[in-house]
């Protein structure tokens, strides 16, 4: 009864978290830095375009896409492992931790505010992208944009959480968005092979490889160039991609959970 | 008091966490298990990168490079769902690409036996392995001392798979006169006599190897032991004479 009176509601909770992290980000001025990344995407793909003898519009995206891509998840991450940090050393998680909010709605708030502000860096970066490349491949590449920065939002919040360090926890991130983008090429590599061995150490390495890659989201076939300049560059297993993207952002958050929940303070 | 342990026991995280955390991993296993992969379609071999772009790229580090540029030959003929017989690849190509690769990276071994091993040991096309067997007697000019085992292997696969003796003779005296380093054995040297032997040039392989004893050069009593042998089998039998083991 208590519950139902005096404390707000769930989802009340998780906005209020959610609304804390969105303006943490507009008050330092984020989203400043975020266009100050698309301008230079931008002016790094102008000056290539003025280099080119032809296919001048095709080649300005090929420099502004990767670029745009690259900003919005190294921004995505920084920002969510600072921000969790800074909360974690100035003793703020820990005070609201103290309070009646469980764990899990504390993450899922943070998680909630922490998509919006990765939705607002991939817009932010992506919409000069929209601007030279239009159609629905340019539409597609922006939600595949705004999931791969979802995904690297949730994986910087579980190594906040569980690393508690911003060294590590960026090169965690890093290695991990590496890790996704050639896991199927390295997958590729061990097992289809001819020089590959056939002995318990081969055939063994192929089966972690291959058990390893699917528990991480194949962002080699995610937001690809190719769908903003060939016609008809968008493949049709882009929806299961998505999914897979969005399924990493939930097994992050839950990892995250997890975590928390068995932290002893 | 007992000290405080950093971490709950399991049984802290509440059972809709932990069954959303293994739905989240069900769900994508699944995803990542249903994928079908790339449509199959063979590419043809593109040409290499300038060596001078690769390494400004791979910022001084040029030794990763090179390996790069050989990995990628190498795992090339494997696209997804083809898998390409090499004699089906643009040797044209892949010559560029190995010269990229010993240009980037002199010292490495790698494209040399890529050249010998894979791409020269296509059996269906004679063409091809002879073609191979030209460039790496030109890329052994380049560096005998160091490439010379490459050279041989090209001089022995000429006589028994290619049944071209005159070229492995060609070979042969290419290693006598380029490979001269103090790591070459002497057999590598001596390679051109026993051929020569083989197709019936005795009078040339004994007064070469009569040369070679009288020279000096061969300096291990059983060396010189066998190859006098040999030089007395080849002065009483006048033919090309089998080892006696």
């Amino acid at each position: 009864m208590t519950d139902a009176t005096t404390q707000p509601a769930r989802a009340t909770r998780i906005l209020t978290l959610a609304g804390l992290a969105w303006l943490e980000a507009r008050r330092t001025r984020l989203l400043w830095a975020a266009l100050a990344v698309s301008a230079l995407a931008v002016s790094v793909s102008l000056f290539a375009r003025s280099l080119a003898l032809t296919e001048s519009v095709r080649l300005q995206i090929s420099f502004l896409a990767p670029g745009a891509r690259l900003g919005a998840v190294l921004l995505t991450c920084l920002h969510v492992l600072s921000s969790m940090l800074r909360e974690s050393q100035d003793r703020v998680s820990d005070l609201l931790l103290s309070l009646e909010l469980p764990r899990g709605e504390y993450l899922v708030g943070k998680l909630a505010g922490y998509l919006a502000v990765a939705t607002a860096f991939a817009v932010f970066l992506g919409a000069p992208v929209l601007m030279v490349a239009y159609g629905p491949g340019a539409a597609i590449w922006l939600a595949s944009l705004v999931l791969e920065c979802w995904l690297v939002a949730a994986a910087a919040l579980f190594c906040a959480v569980t690393l508690n360090h911003m060294l590590l926890g960026t090169a965690f991130v890093m290695a991990l968005y590496l890790l996704c983008r050639t896991m199927t090429a390295i997958v590729l590599i061990a097992t289809a092979s001819p020089f590959r061995g056939e002995d318990l150490w081969h055939t063994g390495l192929a089966h972690a490889l291959r058990g390893l890659s699917w528990l991480v989201p194949d962002l080699a076939a995610a937001t690809r160039t190719a769908w903003l300049i060939d016609p008809g560059g968008v493949p049709s297993s882009v929806a299961a991609v998505m999914a897979q993207m969005a399924m990493g952002v939930g097994l992050f958050l839950g990892a995250a959970m997890v975590d928390l929940y068995r932290r002893n303070r | 008091m007992g000290s405080i342990r950093a971490e709950r026991p399991w049984r802290s995280v509440p059972a809709g966490t932990a069954a959303f955390t293994a739905l989240c991993v069900a769900a994508l296993i699944a995803l990542r298990a249903a994928e079908t992969g790339s449509a199959a379609d063979a590419r043809g071999l593109p040409p290499p990168p300038d060596s001078d772009v690769v390494t400004v790229l791979s910022g001084g580090d040029t030794a990763g490079a090179g390996y790069a540029l050989t990995l990628y030959l190498q795992a090339f003929d494997n696209q997804p769902g083809v898998s390409l017989p090499f004699a089906s690849l643009d040797y044209g190509r892949v010559e560029a690409w190995l010269s990229t690769a010993l240009a980037v990276d002199p010292a490495s071994q790698y494209p040399m036996l890529m050249a010998t091993h894979l791409y020269g040991q296509v059996l269906t096309r004679p063409d091809k392995q002879r073609r191979m067997a030209e460039y790496v007697y030109a890329r052994f000019l380049e560096d005998p001392d160091r490439r010379w085992p490459w050279l041989a292997h090209m001089a022995i696969m000429a006589k028994h798979r290619l049944g071209d003796p005159r070229l492995a003779i060609r070979y042969a005296d290419a290693l006598r006169d380029h490979a001269n380093g103090a790591s070459v054995p002497a057999w590598v040297r001596q390679m051109h006599i026993f051929l020569r032997e083989d197709v019936g040039e005795i009078d040339s392989a004994r007064a070469l190897l009569g040369g070679l004893l009288d020279s000096g050069a061969v300096t291990d009593p059983q060396e010189f032991a066998f190859l006098s042998q040999r030089l007395k089998a080849m002065g009483s039998v006048g033919n090309s004479s089998p080892v006696t083991k």
